[in-house]
Order: C-alpha cells, then structure tokens, then sequence
C-alpha cells in the first residue's frame, strides 16, 4: 500500500547550484542532505508540503545518476512512493512477476529505498521508500507538490502497456 | 496496470497517491516522453507574488499559472497555481 508521492528526483550537475534555486530562490525548505558513497550521489530533499523535492548529483560519471546525467542533461529522474514496508512490499511484486532493480532494500537519502524497473512502470523509474519510523518533518514550505506529470505515446493505454510488463 | 502494479487507485490518465496524483499526458503536451513536470498549489496568493518577484517574472493572472522553464528548473518544468 503507497501512501503518497513521497518526492519527485531530479538529477543536477551541481546540487550546491540548484540548492540555490530551488531553496534560497523557490523558498522549499531543507529537510536533509547527505553523501551516499555507494551510489555515487550527493543529495538533498526539500519539503513540498506533505511529499519532497529530491535534487541529486552524481559524484563520478560511471554511475546510474552520472549516465542519466550525461546522456540527458539534467531533468527529473524519478518518482518516489511511501511504502510503510519495502521489503515486503517488494516481495509482494516480485510474487506477481514485476520487473524490479533492486531485489532487496537497501540505505537511501529518504529511508530505506528500492527502485522498480521503468519496463514495468510505463516507462518511468519509480522508487519506493520507507523513511525512518522517527523521522520528524520540519516546515512544509509555501508550496504542495500536487502532480508529477509524465507524457507517454498513449496516456490512457500506460495501464495496458504495464500490464504485460508486469507479466 | 499500473495502479494495480503499484496498488494506486487510477483515474483516467492519472494514479493517485494520497494527496498528489501522478498524471500521463502525450508527449506533445510533455514535450516528450517520461517525467517532465511537477505542479505545486500555493494556497496564499502572496507567497506566489512574492516567487515571481524573486524570479523576475511578472505576475500571471487570476486563474493562470507561474511557469518556470526547465532550463531555469535545473531540467524540471514547474508550475504553481493558486488555490484559494
């Protein structure tokens, strides 16, 4: 069961840049920041009323974010979900066939986190977190994160288009 | 489906995830495919004053959105719209 959009990524060259932007500019307060040396990132997430907006730069070139970075230029990575249980609810979608990246959770900026494979999300990355059962939210900021929008050839067929993913 | 995959309730073109949806829209409303935008709601109308004076752009009217353009956005279209 996911509970909300728990942050959007966005993949940037210098997260000090855009910190600048969509902090000290936009006014999204700060909720943390760290370096997460096994996957190559530096990272932050700023609170977008009740869900984040996670800003993320690759530390080298040879990892997933530093790829997505090169090959694309920066822009919005994925879509993360709050799952109360990643594990399980990873164990729930490998049950019925769905296509994941990650076989077991492991540490990420938003708590516990794995990512599914975009082929059994209509193309997109999503991410599903457990965040830290103690963890306190601090302000909310002047916005509400409201809609993650995605295009696709056929906007109404995604669900079709996942299904057979999804085996 | 999707919703199914992830366990969301969909409705037409959008998954919906407690208070924030994700919506599906052709590419050539996304300017292509994959995640492209993200719509924030701003309930005080000054605070939305106060962001296009910090961006130097000029205040939209009642019931239209401030667009920030993805090379502005670090890659990200964002749009905010007030809610009264």
């Amino acid at each position: 069961m996911l509970t909300r959009v728990h942050h959007a990524g966005i993949v940037v060259r210098s997260l000090a840049e855009a910190s600048r932007f969509y902090r000290d500019t936009l006014g999204l307060p700060l909720v943390k920041e760290a370096e997460i040396r096994d996957q190559g990132v530096r990272a932050a997430l700023l609170a977008a009323g009740a869900s984040e907006v996670e800003l993320l730069e690759p530390l080298h070139d040879a990892t997933g974010i530093g790829r997505f970075l090169t090959r694309r230029g920066e822009g919005l990575h994925h879509v993360c979900f709050d799952s109360p249980d990643v594990a399980a609810a990873l164990t729930d979608l490998r049950g019925r066939g769905v296509e994941l990246i990650d076989a077991a959770p492991r540490a990420g900026l938003a708590g516990r986190i794995a990512f599914l494979h975009p082929r059994a999300c209509a193309g997109i990355l999503v991410e599903l977190a457990t965040p830290p059962a103690a963890e306190h939210h601090g302000p909310a900021g002047p916005y509400r994160l409201a809609r993650v929008v995605a295009g696709a050839r056929d906007p109404r067929g995604v669900s079709r288009c996942s299904q057979r993913s999804s085996g | 489906m999707l919703a199914a995959v992830l366990g969301l309730t969909a409705e037409g073109t959008k998954l919906v995830a407690g208070p924030s949806v994700v919506e599906f829209v052709a590419p050539e409303a996304a300017g292509g495919e994959g995640l492209c935008a993200l719509d924030f709601e701003v309930s005080d109308r000054g605070a939305l004053v106060e962001l296009c004076a910090r961006i130097g752009i000029t205040m939209p009217d009642r019931g239209q959105d401030v667009v920030i353009e993805r090379g502005r956005a670090h890659g990200a279209q964002l749009r905010f719209r007030h809610t009264a």
